[in-house]
């Protein structure tokens, strides 16, 4: 029984681990805490579906659609709502992307309606043991998907240059800068890749429920946000393992202490740890400004 | 090299320089000295491109550079020192190195790293270490070498003496020193003014904002008003 839960806890948390990274780069470059990027999981998911049922697409069409589509969601963030809001004021770039949140979800109401819709089965439901675990073939797909992810990510982060980039004007922009890095650049990159990130995230949600709805949005985001916080600010690794973890949690305490009491569960984790660990369980970011 | 015209900067309506005028030929060793909250660091900031002047003009090697963005101003081979070092702690040495060449497409960044690492050889010992766990003499030899791995034409350094043992701080400036025999152009900012001065081809006094003497190292070296005012402390 806890080894399935386990895998159950590794799929949601996955899910959150995919998410939580894009925040947590977005949070790198500009400090900023981009309160948007659950609605752009949402797009991605809607995105997905409209693939899959328009076109006949398969489910591998329908990620890579969700993800040229939120890529470019996120440069038009970056040049339409970042960008000319002023740096000057530390809350300016924070309400903004709660603007782009608000017009996001609306937009998503009126074209998709306020309802859930489902999303078909691109693939064949199919269960295998594994010893004293069940595991589908939905399953199996999205935790390749995930991992196979973030390792590219992981990769991209720490052995490219750009990746490299990213990391520098992470600890400073200025010094980033007097190398001759091209911040502007850095941080439109960094919104195509997070953004990417989750509207592939979105569609495997979808896949996973089997249906989206506009408001899926909000609770990721804000479940995201936890991660983050659990696995230190600015910290990709972190985020990884931090979304794994949130994941195993919420299931755990779902399955032994009761369903009702899961998100009670999540929050006090985070009040523990913005009060015995505010930087994080992985943490090694210094508030040394950017 | 760097001809520095009527130049007025500073930060938001805060007004730090008032027309500086100051140029560095090729191939010399000229340092800027002053006091702190003189101007010193504003007009490096100026030179690389962080902060905007509001005024006058900065040209390198006959282009005017005033008005352009950090990273091309690197990319005319301008590299700069920072205050503090500024290393990027959480990068590993060799990170850091890579990070100085990024404007650079070429193959041979491999070899130059060697090189830095016979130069320094401290830093090739540490080079997968975590940069922020350097001593201080260390960081900044890192930081010296970051900037040389642009190989830039014109060095700029803001008081790479700052905070280092007295030995340390020699070693620097004998670098400076081999740096001009290989033909860098180096422009010093110090509040070291003596050892500056000895380096020194040509040598600026900055005050609130404005130049206000400029002259040889050697004669600012021997001029009685510059050993009261800056070297007074360390006077004979």
């Amino acid at each position: 029984m806890i080894y399935q839960q386990l895998i159950n806890g590794l799929m949601l948390g996955a899910s959150y681990s995919l998410v939580a990274i894009g925040y947590t780069l977005i949070f790198g470059v500009l400090n900023l805490l981009y309160f948007a990027h659950g609605e752009v999981f949402m797009v991605g998911a809607f995105i997905g579906l409209y693939t899959v049922i328009l076109a006949g697409a398969n489910i591998y069409v329908a990620l890579a659609g969700a993800m040229i589509a939120c890529g470019a969601l996120g440069a038009l963030a970056v040049v339409a709502t970042v960008r000319p809001v002023s740096k000057d004021h530390p809350l300016a770039q924070l309400i903004s992307s709660i603007g782009v949140t608000i017009v996001l979800q609306n937009m998503a109401i009126y074209i998709f309606g306020g309802q859930q819709m489902a999303f078909p089965e691109t693939i064949k439901q199919e269960l295998y043991r594994l010893g004293p675990v069940i595991i589908s073939s939905v399953q199996i797909f999205i935790l390749v998907v995930a991992v196979v992810l973030m390792a590219i990510l992981w990769l991209f982060i720490e052995r490219t240059k750009m990746g490299r980039a990213i990391r520098a004007v992470a600890e400073n922009h200025e010094t980033a800068a007097l190398l001759g890095v091209n911040v502007n650049r850095v941080v439109l990159v960094t919104f195509v890749i997070s953004s990417a990130i989750a509207g592939i995230a979105g569609v495997l949600d979808g896949v996973k429920n089997s249906n989206v709805s506009p408001f899926m949005g909000l609770e990721v985001a804000v479940k995201g946000l936890v991660v983050m916080l659990l696995g230190g600010l600015g910290n990709v690794t972190g985020a990884m393992v931090g979304g794994i973890l949130l994941g195993m949690v919420e299931i755990l305490s779902a399955a032994y202490i009761g369903t009702t009491q899961r998100d009670f569960i999540t929050f006090a984790i985070l009040i523990l740890i913005l009060l015995f660990r505010p930087s994080g369980l992985f943490g090694t970011r210094t508030t040394e400004g950017s | 090299m760097l001809a520095i015209r009527d130049l007025h900067a500073g930060y938001g309506k805060i007004a730090v320089l008032h027309s500086v005028n100051l140029s560095v030929e090729e191939g010399q060793i000229v340092t800027l000295i002053g006091a702190n909250g003189a101007g010193k660091t504003t007009l490096l900031k100026a030179v690389s491109g962080i902060i905007r002047p509001s005024a006058g003009s900065i040209e390198v090697g006959g282009a005017n550079i005033t008005h352009r963005p950090p990273h091309k101003i690197v990319e005319l081979g301008i590299s700069q020192v920072a205050e503090g070092r500024a290393i990027l702690k959480r990068m590993t040495v060799l990170e850091n190195l890579r990070m100085g060449a990024f404007v650079r497409g070429d193959l041979d960044i491999g070899r130059d790293i060697e090189e830095m690492f016979q130069r320094f050889p401290a830093l090739q010992e540490r080079q997968h270490r975590l940069a922020g766990i350097l001593s201080g003499g260390e960081q900044q030899m890192l930081a010296i070498a970051r900037a040389l791995m642009a190989r830039p034409r014109l060095l700029l350094l803001d008081e790479p003496s700052l905070g280092l043992a007295p030995m340390i701080v020699t070693q620097i400036f004998r670098t400076l020193r081999e740096l001009q025999g290989e033909g860098k152009t180096i422009f010093l900012v110090e509040q070291n003014a003596r050892q500056a001065l000895q380096i020194a081809d040509q040598a600026y006094v900055l005050e609130r904002g404005r130049v206000t003497l400029q002259g040889s190292g050697q004669s600012f070296l021997n001029d009685p008003e510059i050993q009261r005012n800056y070297l007074g402390k360390h006077a004979a």
